[in-house]
């Protein structure tokens, strides 16, 4: 399974850019909010006194949030807390347990791969309870308090209106915290209780591996031809599967693993009897492994391709391609087999002591033939080190390849030696083997990883996360710590705009702007990719009017400037001019509006879960929750302008 | 006073809904038991099962799907569309397994809808199955969607399209699929598969020679529950061509035998298949179906039909001999007549204006029954008319039945059956089986027998046409068709042994004829390329 967002960037070149566009935000917001605030005085007392009144509120406003008090910003953060108690919210920990009592029913029991039906699950369940329940908490309560007048036994009190803000984000965030808590612990028993399973042998399929030839070992004869060597067979089927396993004996015992399959495998062990009958009785069959993973995987820094040519191949944008094949996900690019095409990772200080005799590939290609050649086959590939020289076409020491068959849609697993022989630059083997980790290491702590495809008529498709070199897995109970993480995010941010909405709108219409606040963050992509038409410059694209003139007159070009071409009334030329200006700033103003929601999209990591990678704290997670700091950063003190502006405020 | 009328009012409000309970209760009571037992007790009830309108009617009720229904809120529609757009987005990003429960999804919203189960399954028995490399896994994928389309039969037991589908699946696309060697392999050491396909067709009576399951006789099962569905009224043939529905058990069986024979079978049992499958295509031709003037033919009337016909016409001639001819003549000249032909007489008609000169003389001969009546003299007339009006009649009726014969390609398998089982075509077909496989003998190019090196590809092919010369065709033409393959491997053989192609081959004349123009179109077609390779410089024998 490609999860596609697992190349973050890393925090420290993703930190500068945020901050800069922080620092934007608040500013644009600060001169906006000051520009409302101006006009909306000026229209009622003149322009004098709008200054100074917006002079007022602003010079006002710094020393009393710098006097915001955390003492009395937790005991208001405590009654919210309360008050939700009081609410029973706590009901929603109940409905999820129901779900998960009878979630079964709806799920598809046949599934080939149930970790990610039952992750999917888990994770769907506790995101609506926790929106449904952190909208209710969060929107309805300062609107009520306000109908209620209750809000007067706090403001009587000397309390600032950042610390009524605060304390109810902090208390409604949480309960949310507990109830995700909770939920997180039903949810782990939930998987781990639903996926366990057990095999036994199908005894009617045993069947004996014979010797074909003599098996000779230190130059002993150990087996001759017709000689049982190995048994192989089936397993029964449980949970809508069954394996396959081929175990090979030694000295009256062997183990082997299963195939994969359903997300895991088994371990067969046989110990052949001292009657020499194998019965089912003489095999065991461990619990399902392979099934709860949390790789660390390694990525490359880079990724090249090499054309036909043999030269670095490009796009107009100067990225680095294969070949198109014409399917619809671009996420792979192609080399052509048998041909001089290549792909190429470099590596960057990959570290000798962390790996002692294998270096551990993982590997997660794609495969298209050109023609269907041999079916019964896989297609092949061949991997090798080299060392980084000026350019790709210029030759330098490389290894001895390393063929192997490629497995399609599911993460492959090759141990490459570190040893291995090697060819200099005229390409003529070494005297003694070469150290992939030390002796193709160029000064920069650079190694190049090259692919190619050995089968003619065949193409392999790769991307930058295709093949990484896995170190030792993480805790998967970590993992899924992580990704409840990322739900925890998201339930802070529907809270913050909750309370942020709640200061100025009354409790449906708050909790309405609130849910559709939700709904643009979980589509900000879409809206995103509207606005730039996908472009990777993310340039602006079209605007709506000139989308629609290109409808109507299907054409591909530029439809207002085609129809501005052909006519010399200057009438007609303004106008249209006048409408792509319109255009350009609805297009503008969509960007800037997808810029104003959290992306909730970023904030799912159930993917990393379900496809067994590990989720980086500090790539993935910890800028995801200096960016949710910076949204309840934003609507806290916007929220404090909007609370003040009201006369319980004051 | 406002409190008397208050109660007043509530008392009557209690008496009316009181009143009408019993109504209601007549009305909506639910009906009672399940299967035979099952009585519909309320009026309402009652008239769902006397139309099959209940949901019950329609198949199994999912209480998962219903209680999924009911949490939509009535938004299920929008539930359904996302859910549709999710899965083509993961079917896009290659997430196959969460095409598959998402698919799960949207059928548990809208189970009764043929189109959506229909959709689904394509997708994964053709679209998802051929992305994956392993043929294995294809066949898995193949597999899941026809599973899953017989999951969808359950909860719409009276649509014949299921079983049509169904059948399909397991029979077409595992034997013409690219990969179709492995998929009949798969197919018959499937045991879980057998199993779970017995639930719904009886799997003992699908086993082939070797007694595995054979897939064209299991798509033969799924084509006749449909027809039985059919048959029986609960089942509505809707838009679906009748003679292809109909058809598609005897073509199983024509397919099942075929393959039987190229598996390498040539004695009774074989002999005993192509029985089968006269039988299955003689019930086919016994079968009536309708006509687009809305009676119903039966293609076994065709030749009586025909014989009725020629006898009317013969009458017509005989009661009001010429007539008809001049009529003809007269129709024919005021055609050509106008444009396109200006005048101009058959010797004068360009070869562009061929064509349409041929339609003209078709529409010369349509009779204008009017017209023709008063040519005839008055004694004749009445009996002219009904000879007219029944010769039109059979007209239409024949070409209705050779409509569904050129539809259902039923000459074809006619041929085909009534051939097969000769003892001839048994022989040719064993010699013709060698010579395949004497073909494929790279070092030799002949066939190997008890470790033996007998006849070469080429000697084998030869007595194989020879004993196709002495089976007695219907159509000797068909017949040549049933052959056409084994004649391009033969030239095949004569090409790579530099051996000049034979101008005959045959005794029988139908089958020389035909075996002539493709021999007469395959040499100016290769005379027609050697001169294009000529003049682009390239010069191939």
């Amino acid at each position: 399974m490609i999860v596609e967002n697992q190349l973050a960037i890393p925090f420290l070149q993703w930190l500068p850019d945020a901050l800069l566009a922080f620092v934007a935000v608040i500013s644009v917001l600060l001169v906006l909010g000051s520009m409302v605030g101006f006009l909306s005085v000026a229209f009622r007392q003149g322009p004098t006194e709008a200054v100074y009144a917006v002079a007022n509120v602003l010079f006002k406003a710094v020393p009393d949030v710098m006097a915001t008090s955390p003492r009395r910003t937790f005991a208001l953060a405590k009654i919210a807390f309360y008050e939700a108690m009081r609410n029973k919210v706590l009901v929603a920990v109940l409905i999820f347990l129901l779900v998960m009592l009878f979630g079964s029913w709806f799920l598809d029991s046949k599934n080939d791969s149930p970790v990610v039906l039952y992750i999917s699950v888990v994770f769907g369940a506790t995101t609506y309870l926790i929106f449904l329940l952190s909208l209710f908490l969060s929107v309805f309560s300062l609107p009520n308090d306000i109908k209620n007048k209750t809000i007067y036994t706090i403001v009587t009190k000397p309390v600032r209106p950042l610390e009524i803000i605060l304390g109810r984000v902090l208390g409604f965030g949480a309960i949310g915290s507990l109830f995700l808590v909770l939920v997180m612990f039903v949810s782990y028993a939930f998987v781990q209780r639903g996926l366990t399973h057990e095999h036994q042998i199908n005894v009617d399929s045993i069947e004996e591996i014979t010797a074909q030839n003599p098996i000779i070992q230190n130059g002993e004869v150990i087996a001759q031809i017709g000689d049982t060597i190995g048994y192989r067979g089936k397993t029964t089927e449980d949970a809508h599967h069954s394996h396959k396993f081929e175990i090979y004996l030694e000295e009256g015992k062997g183990s082997a693993q299963t195939d994969f399959k359903s997300d895991h495998y088994h371990t067969v062990s046989l110990t052949v009897p001292d009657d020499g009958i194998v019965t089912a009785d003489s095999f065991t069959i461990s619990p399902p492994q392979g099934m709860f993973r949390s790789r660390v995987p390694v990525y490359a820094s880079r990724i090249d391709f090499l054309g036909r040519n043999g030269e670095r191949s490009v796009d107009n944008t100067g990225k680095s391609v294969g070949i198109f094949v014409g399917k619809e996900w671009m996420y792979h690019s192609y080399i052509e087999g048998g041909s001089e095409m290549a792909a190429v990772w470099t590596f960057k200080d990959l570290s000798p002591e962390s790996f002692e005799e294998t270096l551990p590939l993982e590997l997660n290609l794609s495969v298209f033939r050109l023609s269907k050649g041999d079916m019964s086959r896989g297609i092949a590939g061949e991997i090798y080190f080299r060392k980084p020289s000026s350019s790709l076409q210029v030759k330098s020491e490389e290894s001895v390849r390393v063929p192997f068959i490629v497995k399609e849609f599911e993460i492959q697993s090759l141990a490459v030696p570190r040893e291995l022989g090697g060819l200099d630059i005229q390409g003529n083997p070494t005297e003694n083997k070469i150290d992939v980790l030390k002796d193709l290491v160029n000064d920069k702590g650079e190694v190049e990883l090259w692919l190619q495809c050995t089968d003619t008529r065949q193409y392999l498709g790769a991307a930058r996360a295709s093949i990484y070199v896995r170190t030792p897995d993480s805790s998967y109970f970590l993992n899924f710590v992580k990704a409840y993480i990322g739900l925890w995010i998201q339930m802070v941010l529907v809270v913050a705009f909750g309370v942020f909405f709640s200061t100025f709108l009354n409790g449906p219409i708050s909790m309405l702007t609130t849910l559709l606040s939700i709904i643009i963050g979980s589509f900000k992509e879409h809206i995103f990719l509207i606005a730039t038409s996908g472009r990777e410059d993310n340039q602006l694209s079209v605007g709506p009017i000139e989308a629609a003139l290109r409808v109507l007159t299907q054409t591909d070009s530029k439809g207002l400037d085609l129809i501005a071409a052909d006519t010399t009334n200057p009438l007609l030329v303004y106008g249209l001019s006048a409408l792509q200006w319109i255009d350009y700033f609805v297009v503008l103003a969509l960007r800037a509006f997808s810029n104003l929601f959290p992306d909730f999209s970023q904030l799912n990591f159930s993917n990393s879960l379900t496809a067994g990678y590990n989720i980086n704290f500090y790539n993935q997670l910890l800028p995801q929750l200096l960016t949710a700091f910076g949204f309840v950063l934003v609507t806290s003190l916007v929220s404090y302008f909007f609370l003040k502006t009201k006369e319980i405020a004051k | 006073m406002k409190n008397k009328a208050f109660s007043r009012n509530k008392i009557i409000y209690l008496v009316v809904i009181v009143a009408l309970i019993f109504p209601l209760s007549m009305l909506g009571m639910p009906a009672t038991g399940t299967g035979e037992n099952r009585v519909a007790s309320g009026m309402l009830a009652s008239i769902r099962d006397e139309h099959g309108l209940g949901t019950a009617n329609l198949g199994k009720v999912d209480p998962s799907g219903a209680s999924m229904q009911l949490a939509m809120l009535g938004m299920k529609n929008v539930a359904a569309h996302i859910l549709w757009s999710k899965a083509l987005h993961y079917g896009k990003t290659e997430q196959f397994d969460k095409v598959s429960a998402t698919v799960k999804q949207i059928v548990a919203l809208h189970p009764y809808f043929f189109k959506v189960w229909d959709f689904e399954a394509h997708n994964l028995s053709y679209n998802i199955s051929a992305q994956f490399d392993d043929v294995e896994v294809r066949y898995h994928w193949l597999k899941k969607g026809t599973s899953f389309m017989m999951e969808g039969f359950e909860y719409n037991a009276n649509q014949s399209r299921f079983p049509k589908t169904i059948a399909r699946h397991v029979g077409s696309k595992i034997d013409k699929a690219d990969e179709k060697i492995q998929y009949r392999q798969y197919f018959r050491d499937d045991k879980a598969f057998h199993d779970e396909l017995d639930r719904m067709v009886e799997i003992d009576s699908s086993r082939g020679i070797d007694q595995k399951p054979h897939h064209w006789l299991v798509s033969r099962l799924w084509s006749k529950q449909m027809v039985d569905l059919l048959d029986s009224g609960k089942a509505h043939i809707e838009t679906q061509t009748p003679v292809l529905v109909y058809s598609a058990p005897a073509k199983a069986y024509s397919y099942y035998s075929k393959r039987s024979e190229e598996s390498g079978h040539f004695d009774a049992y074989i002999k005993n298949a192509w029985k089968r499958t006269e039988r299955d295509w003689v019930e086919f031709a016994s079968r009536s179906f309708p006509t687009l003037r809305g009676g119903v033919v039966k293609i076994e009337d065709l030749v009586v039909y025909q014989d009725q016909q020629a006898l009317a016409n013969e009458r017509l001639t005989e009661l009001v001999p010429g007539v008809r001819e001049k009529l003809y003549e007269e129709r024919l000249t005021e055609i050509l007549a106008e444009p396109p032909f200006n005048g101009l007489s058959e010797a004068e008609m360009p070869p562009v204006l061929i064509p349409e000169y041929e339609m003209a003389k078709r529409r010369a001969r349509v009779l204008d029954e009017e017209v023709f009546l008063a040519r005839i003299p008055e004694e004749h007339r009445a009996e002219a008319k009904m000879l007219i009006r029944r010769s039109l009649d059979l007209s239409s009726k024949v070409f209705s039945i050779n409509q569904d014969i050129a539809s259902a390609n039923y000459l074809f398998f006619r041929e085909e059956y009534t051939v097969e089982q000769q003892e001839s075509a048994l022989k040719a077909r064993e010699l013709f089986y060698k010579a395949k496989i004497a073909a494929n003998n790279v070092v030799f190019r002949g066939y190997v027998e008890n470790g033996v090196q007998v006849d070469g590809a080429k000697e084998l092919f030869e007595k194989g046409f020879a004993e196709w010369d002495k089976v007695e065709f219907i159509n000797p033409v068909a017949g040549y068709e049933l052959i056409g393959d084994e004649i391009q491997l033969y030239w095949g053989i004569l090409a790579e042994l530099e051996i000049q192609f034979p101008e005959k081959l045959f005794e029988t004349e139908g089958l020389q004829l035909r075996y002539q123009e493709i021999y007469e179109g395959t040499i100016r077609r290769a005379l027609e390329d050697n001169e294009r390779n000529n003049d682009n410089g390239n010069n191939i024998n």
